[in-house]
């Protein structure tokens, strides 16, 4: 619009349209950037989701050592965390402890969380879990 | 040569203004999202405590329990076999008044005490 009539040599020379390409590749940054940061935040919010997962199943898992339930305390972790559609990728007993790591069924090892459960250690007795112990949760976050 | 520079200058401005709202509509959503999304997060964590609560016999006080948790939110308890589940869900706004989005999580325990 600010263009002198009759000079359509300069108007092909000139930088005008240049500047829209810049408009559209900082448009384009942004968008991306934008996407990145939006994926980001939706990967911390199943990250949540997995850690109370990762809590039901360890302190199911806990139960079961405990003498609460019975079975398997690592196959009573899956069925907990399949619940809410988990799946428990490591589970470790150490004691009346058990650790359990859970991630998202098809997430892959992106989002992963782990719990570790079992008596508090006022309870934990030279014989182990008391039955009606009380149960702390720890959520380790170092989990990615 | 100074006509030239007219022009750039005549269509960085124009640029800028073009592209601007268009920044600022997206920084506007990213800041919105980022709102909602923490919001996910709180009410993720809150189904999964309010799930082990009911869950472990308690579920007289549930909803004072998700009233700390997350404001406004409210609950359904859905027993699926040995489990007890719970969906939370509070609305989340996104920008200004009316643009708010559910958010809902689901979280399950293993009942106890049978």
């Amino acid at each position: 619009m600010t263009r002198p009539r009759g000079t359509r040599l300069r108007v092909l020379l000139d930088d005008t349209g240049g500047a829209g390409v810049v408009g559209v590749a900082l448009l384009t940054a942004a968008a991306l950037l934008s996407v990145a940061l939006l994926a980001a935040a939706g990967l911390l919010v199943e990250r949540q989701r997995t850690a109370g997962a990762a809590d039901a199943a360890a302190l199911a898992a806990a139960d079961v050592l405990a003498g609460l339930e019975v079975g398997d305390p690592c196959g009573r972790a899956g069925a907990v965390a399949a619940a809410t559609g988990h799946r428990v990728v490591a589970c470790a007993l150490d004691g009346p402890v058990t650790t359990v790591t859970a991630s998202a069924v098809g997430s892959g090892p992106l989002v992963s969380a782990t719990a570790s459960a079992g008596p508090e250690a006022d309870e934990a007795g030279p014989g182990g879990a008391s039955a009606a112990g009380v149960y702390g949760v720890h959520v380790d976050h170092a989990g990615r | 040569m100074t006509g030239r520079a007219r022009d750039d200058a005549g269509g960085a401005s124009v640029e800028f203004a073009l592209v601007l709202p268009a920044l600022v509509l997206l920084l506007a959503v990213v800041v919105g999202a980022a709102g909602v999304a923490t919001t996910a997060v709180r009410v993720a964590d809150a189904s999964a405590v309010v799930a082990r609560q009911v869950a472990r016999g308690d579920a007289a006080s549930a909803p004072a329990t998700l009233a700390e948790l997350v404001p406004g939110a409210t609950m359904t308890t859905v027993g699926v076999g040995e489990f007890v589940c719970v969906e939370v869900t509070v609305d989340a706004r996104l920008a200004g008044p009316g643009t708010t989005v559910p958010v809902t999580s689901r979280g399950c325990a293993p009942r106890a005490g049978r």
